[in-house]
């Protein structure tokens, strides 16, 4: 048997020496990794959430721009942003968006931006149901629904359909933040119903991520009575004007 | 000169009775140092063999249409070689619209749009069986999860608009920017409440019987 050459001989203590601190070094990240884990939505980062929230409305833009009218997007970001002041996550860095889509859409992403579609906009009557759509996206980004999954640093798990209870959760939500912020709660209701009436087309995305109009307006209806009223036309001037841009 | 000589032969003689019996000397210890450098060796190896039986979260799909495997996540890059319709591949990176892919035992890259929407997320453990399997179980600290395999469809990208189904895309920069350069202060929102009579009142959130909750804002 050949003796080591004394290189060999110096290298493999220093190695025994180096692996042995890298099992030890890999066992405590490993540990260390499982704590921090995100077993539950509390421990991401709000630094994370946010990141998390901006690779995700950068690969939705893709799909389609932003709408190129300056005045609506002001419109919804101000009516959006009066919203959020109203819930327990009033200083996210809160930014509302209009997707240039025909299709009826809204999506809440984690970190505090929501965005709408132009065809979601055509579909309603008034600033109290804009309200609504955006209180109940904002409503998720508030319990952070969509961290709650397994694994909430995968862009396909903040994409994927959320719970029902999650959906009825931030219907209630909803009508909460609506009125605190001064609008009438029954808007939300008349938005469904309004949709549900609207026709199937580009419905389809609503129908395939959210539990039935109908059940959601059955779980809600009956809360109304529970909520201060309000003027429902509140701002309506400033609607019609964002309503008319959409139609040219 | 006959000095000299007697100092050769003495030197000669000793030196070389002295040579010889180191070397015996050494032969004999030699062995031990070396068995023990052998088993110090087959120790570490082990600890690596060990450290390296990880469980990690793995992503499989396939390719969605025949697709070139490239050295770099560039249109322009080396073509590695080509993946034909239905490759089973493990994604192993990404980066922009580029997915680092394993399959056939080659790394390197191809479009994100041309893998399946659906990728299977498999928790495993990499079972060895026998003294390793149970050296690397000691090692890890999740050790419940030794031989549970468990697998979940999650999506890469992002949910088509019209139907729900999903396709895969790329980021855009720009389009982020501008949502950003939207985005209003408090103070501005306040501003358009006031203007838009539009007052703050201090509600609690329901359940779902209608019940304040005990959580307030």
């Amino acid at each position: 048997m050949k003796r080591f050459p004394r290189g060999i001989r110096a290298f493999s203590r220093f190695a025994a020496v180096a692996v042995v601190a890298c099992a030890a070094l890999q066992a405590s990240l490993a540990w260390a990794q499982r704590a921090a884990a995100p077993a539950s939505p509390g421990a991401i980062s709000e630094e994370r959430e946010i990141e998390i929230g901006e690779e995700y409305v950068g690969a939705l833009l893709m799909q389609a721009k932003l709408l190129d009218n300056d005045a609506v997007q002001e419109y919804v970001n101000q009516v959006g942003r009066w919203l959020t002041s109203n819930t327990e996550r009033p200083d996210l860095p809160w930014q509302f968006g209009v997707m240039n889509a025909n299709e009826t859409g809204a999506y809440p992403i984690p970190g505090g931006k929501v965005i709408v579609t132009k065809g979601m906009l055509r579909r309603l009557n008034s600033e109290s149901e804009l309200a609504g759509v955006l209180a109940h996206e904002i409503a998720h980004v508030v319990r952070k629904h969509q961290l709650q999954n397994a694994a909430p640093d995968r862009i396909g798990a903040i994409n994927a359909p959320l719970d029902p209870a999650m959906e009825f959760e931030a219907d209630r939500m909803a009508l909460v933040i609506m009125s605190r912020a001064g609008y009438d709660a029954s808007a939300f209701v008349a938005m469904l119903r309004n949709l549900q009436g609207g026709g199937d087309a580009g419905l389809q995305l609503l129908a395939a991520t959210h539990p039935p109009l109908q059940q959601r307006i059955a779980q809600i209806e009956p809360l109304l009575a529970k909520l201060p009223k309000a003027d429902r036309n509140k701002g309506r001037e400033r609607f019609q004007k964002v309503r008319s841009a959409l139609n040219r | 000169l006959s000095t000299s000589v007697k100092e050769y032969e003495n030197s000669h003689t000793s030196g070389a009775y002295a040579t010889d019996f180191l070397r015996f000397f050494r032969k004999k210890q030699m062995k031990n140092i070396a068995l023990n450098q052998w088993i110090a060796l087959g120790f570490m190896a082990l600890l690596l063999a060990a450290a390296s039986l990880d469980v990690a979260a793995q992503e499989r799909s396939s390719t969605s249409r025949q697709s070139d495997l490239k050295a770099a996540p560039a249109a322009n890059a080396r073509t590695l070689t080509s993946l034909p319709l239905n490759t089973e591949i493990l994604i192993i990176g990404r980066d922009g619209g580029w997915v680092r892919v394993r399959a056939g035992g080659q790394d390197g890259w191809i479009p994100s749009s041309n893998l399946k929407q659906n990728v299977t997320v498999i928790e495993q453990s990499a079972p060895t069986g026998g003294f390793l399997s149970w050296f690397s179980s000691v090692l890890r600290t999740d050790r419940p999860q030794v031989t549970a395999r468990r697998a979940q469809t999650a999506t890469i990208g992002i949910r088509g608009m019209d139907d729900g189904s999903v396709t895969v895309a790329k980021l855009n920069p720009e389009e982020l920017q501008r949502l950003k350069l939207y985005g209003l202060s408090r103070n501005d929102a306040e501003e358009f409440a006031r203007s838009g009579e539009l007052a703050a009142q201090d509600i609690a959130y329901l359940d779902a019987n209608g019940q304040p909750e005990s959580r307030t804002r």
